[in-house]
């Protein structure tokens, strides 16, 4: 069973007409209903909706899989690199005290600077200051963990110590002598 | 005023379909197949020439529906939206195939001459050969005309015949002036009208 579309007999808006001109305007419409007349909506094979509607079920309950998945396996992927960027972190210290020091903001005591020589309190001074005022407060806070806090013997969490709180005012005074 | 109430009616539908699907409700999905697959598989059929192609793209089109219908705003665009669509996936099958739409088309309104494809589809469920033949060969020649037009000109005459969307939309659904649209649509039936040889009957 066939069906014809039910709205051929709409005709072109004013703006169409506007376009096109009165003469083309109706030919075209002409040759538009001319259309309907002949060239009949075909009829659907059977069971194409059940089809279809299966394949959107399926399409569904794999949306619904990748997203129940999704944020486990960001979380994976995130701890993996946390723990790969540990590994890469303490199998390769050289390499990350050349990063440092190439990273290290200017006027700032580099890791080597700190590692040859015993810091002095301008140093430390300056070390703090950066931290306050720069953007790279990762690179202050690795030059001072890894060279002053050896220096002081002790733990220092750049993650966690603020700068001006206790272990940086011990990591100053230190300086100091 | 009927006829007004029945749009509201239909767009208040069209609008809690589209929330449904967006929440993943597969009975709305159903009602949309419903409503819109026979147009779509209409307009694939006469893009593609052979069901089983049609039915494949058509698919498609619903699958692109689901992993898309989250961006879409409902502006009462459905209807271009999924014509959008299906002529997206058009166009995607002959990139894959890397030939021109029309040498597709050409071929496979050669493959018709053998009694293969269109016009077997257009009137399969047609019961009485004697009373339908007359109708057939019309229809066997029409879709072996639309095969020979550009494909530019073909999509834009059967996207106004199966979308029963305006001009206006098609060109915004087609990313083209709406002039360019009018042309082709002019160019084409024209064409068509001579190839079937009907360009002077009424």
């Amino acid at each position: 069973m066939t069906s014809k579309p039910d709205n051929m007999d709409r005709g072109l808006t004013p703006e169409d007409r506007a376009l096109l001109g009165p003469r083309i305007a109706d030919e075209l419409e002409a040759n538009v209903a001319w259309l309907a007349g002949r060239l009949d909506r075909p009829a659907t094979p059977p069971g194409l909706s059940a089809r279809l509607a299966q394949a959107v079920r399926g399409e569904l309950a794999a949306r619904r899989r990748r997203h129940r998945i999704l944020p486990w396996s960001g979380a994976a992927a995130a701890a993996l690199l946390l723990v790969s960027a540990m590994l890469w972190y303490s199998l390769t210290g050289v390499d990350r005290d050349d990063q440092v020091a190439r990273i290290t903001p200017p006027g700032l005591p580099t890791s080597t600077e700190l590692a040859s020589a015993r810091p002095t309190a301008a140093d430390a001074d300056l070390l703090v200051e950066n931290y306050e005022t720069t953007v790279n407060r990762d690179v202050v806070s690795l030059v001072a963990m890894n060279r002053g806090v050896e220096l002081l013997g002790r733990e220092l969490d750049p993650r966690n110590d603020v700068p001006g709180g206790e272990p940086w005012a011990a990591l100053v005074d230190s300086y100091d002598h | 005023m009927k006829e007004k109430e029945t749009a509201a009616d239909s767009s208040e539908l069209l609008a809690s379909l589209v929330d449904g699907c967006k929440s993943g409700d597969q009975q709305a999905y159903e009602r949309l197949i419903g409503l819109y697959s026979p147009r779509l598989y209409g307009y694939l059929l006469r893009l593609v020439g052979r069901p089983d192609d049609a039915e494949e793209l058509l698919q498609e089109v619903f699958l692109r529906l689901v992993r898309s219908i989250g961006s879409y705003r409902h502006d009462g665009q459905l209807t271009a939206y999924l014509f959008r669509i299906a002529t997206n996936v058009v166009r995607d099958r002959h990139r894959r195939k890397k030939v021109r739409p029309h040498q597709v088309a050409e071929s496979e309104a050669a493959e018709d001459d053998a009694g293969l494809a269109l016009g077997d589809q257009v009137a399969g469920d047609e019961p009485a050969p004697d009373a339908s033949l007359g109708l057939r060969e019309r229809a066997d020649a029409l879709n072996q005309a639309l095969g020979r037009l550009p494909e530019e000109q073909r999509q834009v005459i059967l996207l106004r015949h199966f979308s029963e969307l305006p001009f206006g939309e098609i060109a915004q659904l087609m990313d083209c002036p709406v002039g360019t649209v009018l042309a082709r649509a002019h160019r084409g039936l024209k064409r068509l009208r001579e190839l079937l040889g009907d360009d002077i009957e009424t």
